[in-house]
């Protein structure tokens, strides 16, 4: 009987924490693309993905974007005349079109679906390797 | 009805009922799941329909449009990508969530071409790339008609609606609409509490009959715990207090068998081995009988079976008689040692009219006490018809004494070498109600050791008394050991020969050797006090029984009376012979009289006197004979 009530209960907790778990995934695969790193430190600046990377041991989140390998914003204005060398991933579609030259990719929710851009010309810039799979999000 | 049987049917019935509750819930579960569905299936098609009728309006408006190359014109002329995402807002509302335009470009990716939805954040750009998550994408591309994909990966959408934008027969652009799932959850949100009470009540009913299963496998596991005998894993006594009340006797014969010589056994080899051999006899008993026949320890060594099957009292026995033979044909081993088992039973059978099981177990024991006392290691069935087998109880007893029914036969002994009847052997008889007669084996049983037995034995001792006085010639009157031990009887005994002291030198004792002697120092003590009576001693059925040479020594007989069974193998045994010849040899050496039993021919007759036997006892001389019929020697005659 414990045994059953556990797994109703880890089924239920698995359902709540698919979408966390989505974001999170798509994150940490677009980030470990363009950050070669064990540790991957993160600033996370737009709200609505403050609840990524609680406990995941590959990433530990950051107050300061300085301090950063990823930065996920929705405003990437905000980063235009920093000299950063970490990597920022737009959350909002209308801001990424306007910083292509900074963006590396963008990771937005539209109309209940992900969308996943990754840039090339920085891509190409930074000389990064990505694989096969990625190409079709690749402009 | 008995109350045992009447909870295990109202555990059944509450089972069933059960059961029957769970079906039909799950059933209505099932088909409320079923009707979702249908219903489901129903309003997707209307809204479809609905969409369709939607999509072809803004095909023909973008249409008028634009004639050519919806594509290039759209990229080129912002204007018409304007009025086109009008045209699309126009049809976007709460329920057409998302109305959009896609194109594909010529590397194959989906690209929005306009966009009306309401939501500016959800509204794609010119170009922006669309990420597909459904299959129906590609699939209008090969299908090139409409389609439609129910979502299940996308929260707040229920249809995503596709609808091919062809000009002359090519796509140029898919029209998508994502329909809300508002309808579709307040559809759910009326069925579905149904849908869900459903499904829980299935939940706990499934739980329930389980729990009831389990419960009712406890009860009746324990049931047969309480039902069956631990050691022969037969059923017990609880057992056939349940079943008494369906047991028909007019179609089951009732059957108690009992081990013979079973105290021997633990006596002489001890419990553990007793209850091997009840093991093994319990095990022979069901190899022996019908699956539909029933087997209950009754008792210690006592195995009730009830035969269920209406069969007569002939194909009865020869059933019993296999049952017994199958017992008796193998000896029960037990660590290198062969213990040699017979049963023997007595049984009621179908045609008897017993009304309760009770009388019929009373009669099977009844007949099984025959068994017994005829020998051991075989069958009696009552047979009402015949009086032979009828074992008189107490009160018929008492009732033949005060009535006179009781009556002396003697039977006479001839002396081989005179040839002159020398005694009589007194043997009590009862005279039925309708004038049968009865044998000592078909009442003494049932009076041992009361006061009906010590009357009768008092009649008996008087009768003798009687023909001693009158014809002045030996009687002798039959005794068990227990008569010794019993000291209102002993003194009555002891009284009646003071009363006729001058007799008393004719009187024989005859110590029957049913019982075994467990204390010979007061037996003989009491023996010796009877033959300073002057009376004399025999020793009967010596070599059957208990009997043995010891008794010669301790009781120093008189007479000893050579077994029936031995006398009636002489003429086919010559074991028996020699027995004969040393039986005879001891007595005269000890100077103690040979008295021959169940002598039945002149042949057998010639034999014992050469053998040197004095006396002779049997259907030849003589048969047992009342008063009337008393053949009075000559020679007390003259």
């Amino acid at each position: 009987m414990k045994k059953t009530l556990l797994l109703i209960l880890i089924a239920i907790f698995s359902y709540a924490g698919v979408a966390t778990t989505l974001k999170e995934k798509i994150i940490e695969n677009i980030s470990t693309i363009f950050i070669n790193k064990k540790i991957i430190k993160i600033y996370i600046a737009d709200p609505s993905f403050a609840d990524i990377f609680k406990k995941n041991a590959k990433f530990k989140k950051v107050e300061a974007p300085k301090n950063a390998d990823i930065i996920l914003t929705k405003d990437s204005s905000k980063y235009k005349n920093i000299n950063l060398s970490a990597c920022i991933i737009s959350t909002n579609y209308r801001d990424y079109s306007h910083f292509t030259d900074i963006d590396c990719g963008a990771f937005f929710w539209q109309k209940g679906r992900p969308n996943l851009i990754l840039n090339a010309s920085i891509i190409k810039e930074r000389k990064i390797k990505i694989p096969k799979q990625y190409n079709r999000y690749t402009e | 009805m008995n109350k045992t049987i009447l909870k295990n049917k109202f555990i059944i019935i509450y089972f069933l009922i059960l059961v029957l509750l769970t079906s039909g819930i799950i059933w209505l579960f099932l088909n409320s799941d079923a009707t979702l569905n249908d219903a489901n299936k129903e309003i997707t098609k209307i809204e479809i329909s609905r969409a369709k009728d939607f999509a072809q309006n803004i095909q023909m408006q973008i249409n008028s449009l634009v004639s050519k190359n919806l594509v290039k014109t759209v990229e080129k002329q912002s204007e018409i990508q304007k009025q086109i995402t009008n045209i699309l807002s126009l049809f976007s509302n709460e329920q057409y969530r998302y109305v959009y335009l896609i194109y594909i470009d010529p590397k194959g990716k989906f690209r929005y071409l306009a966009d009306g939805s309401k939501d500016l954040d959800q509204r794609g750009e010119l170009n922006q790339k669309f990420d597909p998550l459904s299959p129906i994408w590609s699939d209008i591309l090969t299908q090139k008609k409409p389609v439609y994909d129910t979502q299940q990966n996308i929260s707040d959408l229920w249809i995503t609606y596709l609808y091919p934008i062809k000009k002359t027969g090519k796509i140029e652009a898919i029209l998508a609409f994502d329909i809300s799932a508002k309808e579709y959850k307040s559809l759910i949100s009326v069925v579905q509490p149904i849908h869900n009470f459903l499904l829980i009540i299935s939940i706990l009913l499934v739980f329930i009959l389980l729990f009831s299963l389990f419960q009712m496998l406890i009860y009746f596991r324990q049931r047969k715990r309480t039902n069956i005998d631990t050691l022969t894993h037969l059923y017990n006594r609880n057992y056939l207090e349940e079943i008494k009340k369906n047991i028909d006797l007019k179609r089951s014969a009732i059957a108690i068998a009992d081990i013979d010589y079973f105290k021997k056994i633990n006596d002489n080899f001890g419990h553990d081995i007793g209850d091997i051999v009840l093991e093994t006899i319990a095990k022979r008993l069901l190899g022996a009988t019908r699956t539909l026949d029933i087997i209950i320890r009754y008792g210690g060594e006592e195995f009730l079976i009830i035969f269920n099957q209406q069969i007569n009292n002939k194909m009865l026995k020869e059933t019993a008689n296999r049952i017994l033979s199958f017992i008796s044909k193998q000896p029960v081993r037990i660590k290198d040692r062969n213990i040699y088992v017979t049963i023997s039973m007595g049984i009621n059978p179908a045609s008897s009219h017993s009304i309760t099981l009770d009388e019929a177990i009373s009669n099977a024991d009844r007949m099984l006490y025959l068994a017994k006392t005829s020998g051991r290691n075989r069958v009696a069935i009552l047979n009402e018809k015949i009086e032979d087998n009828h074992i008189l109880l107490l009160n018929e007893v008492s009732n033949a004494i005060s009535e006179g029914r009781l009556k002396a036969y003697f039977q006479p002994i001839l002396d081989i070498k005179t040839d002159k009847i020398v005694k009589y052997e007194a043997l009590a008889r009862i005279i039925g109600n309708n004038g049968g007669i009865f044998s000592p084996i078909q009442f003494l049983p049932m009076i041992k050791r009361t006061n009906v037995y010590r009357i009768l034995t008092k009649n008996m001792l008087l009768e003798a008394f009687k023909i001693i006085r009158n014809y002045q010639i030996s009687v002798s009157v039959n005794f068990d050991i227990g008569d010794f031990f019993d000291e209102t009887l002993f003194d009555i005994v002891k009284d009646l020969i003071n009363k006729n002291k001058e007799y008393a030198n004719l009187l024989t004792i005859e110590i029957l050797e049913d019982t075994m002697i467990t204390d010979m120092e007061n037996f003989v003590k009491r023996l010796n006090i009877l033959k300073k009576m002057d009376i004399k001693i025999a020793i009967d059925d010596f070599g059957a029984g208990y009997s043995s040479f010891n008794y010669i020594i301790n009781i120093k007989p008189d007479i000893l009376k050579i077994d029936g069974s031995i006398i009636s193998r002489l003429l086919i045994d010559d074991n028996a012979k020699t027995v004969i010849k040393g039986i005879t040899s001891i007595c005269q050496s000890l100077d103690i009289h040979s008295i021959a039993e169940f002598v039945e021919s002149k042949e057998v007759l010639n034999i014992l006197e050469a053998y040197g036997v004095d006396m002779a006892q049997g259907y030849y001389v003589g048969k047992p004979e009342p008063l009337a019929e008393f053949p009075i020697p000559q020679q007390l005659i003259s």
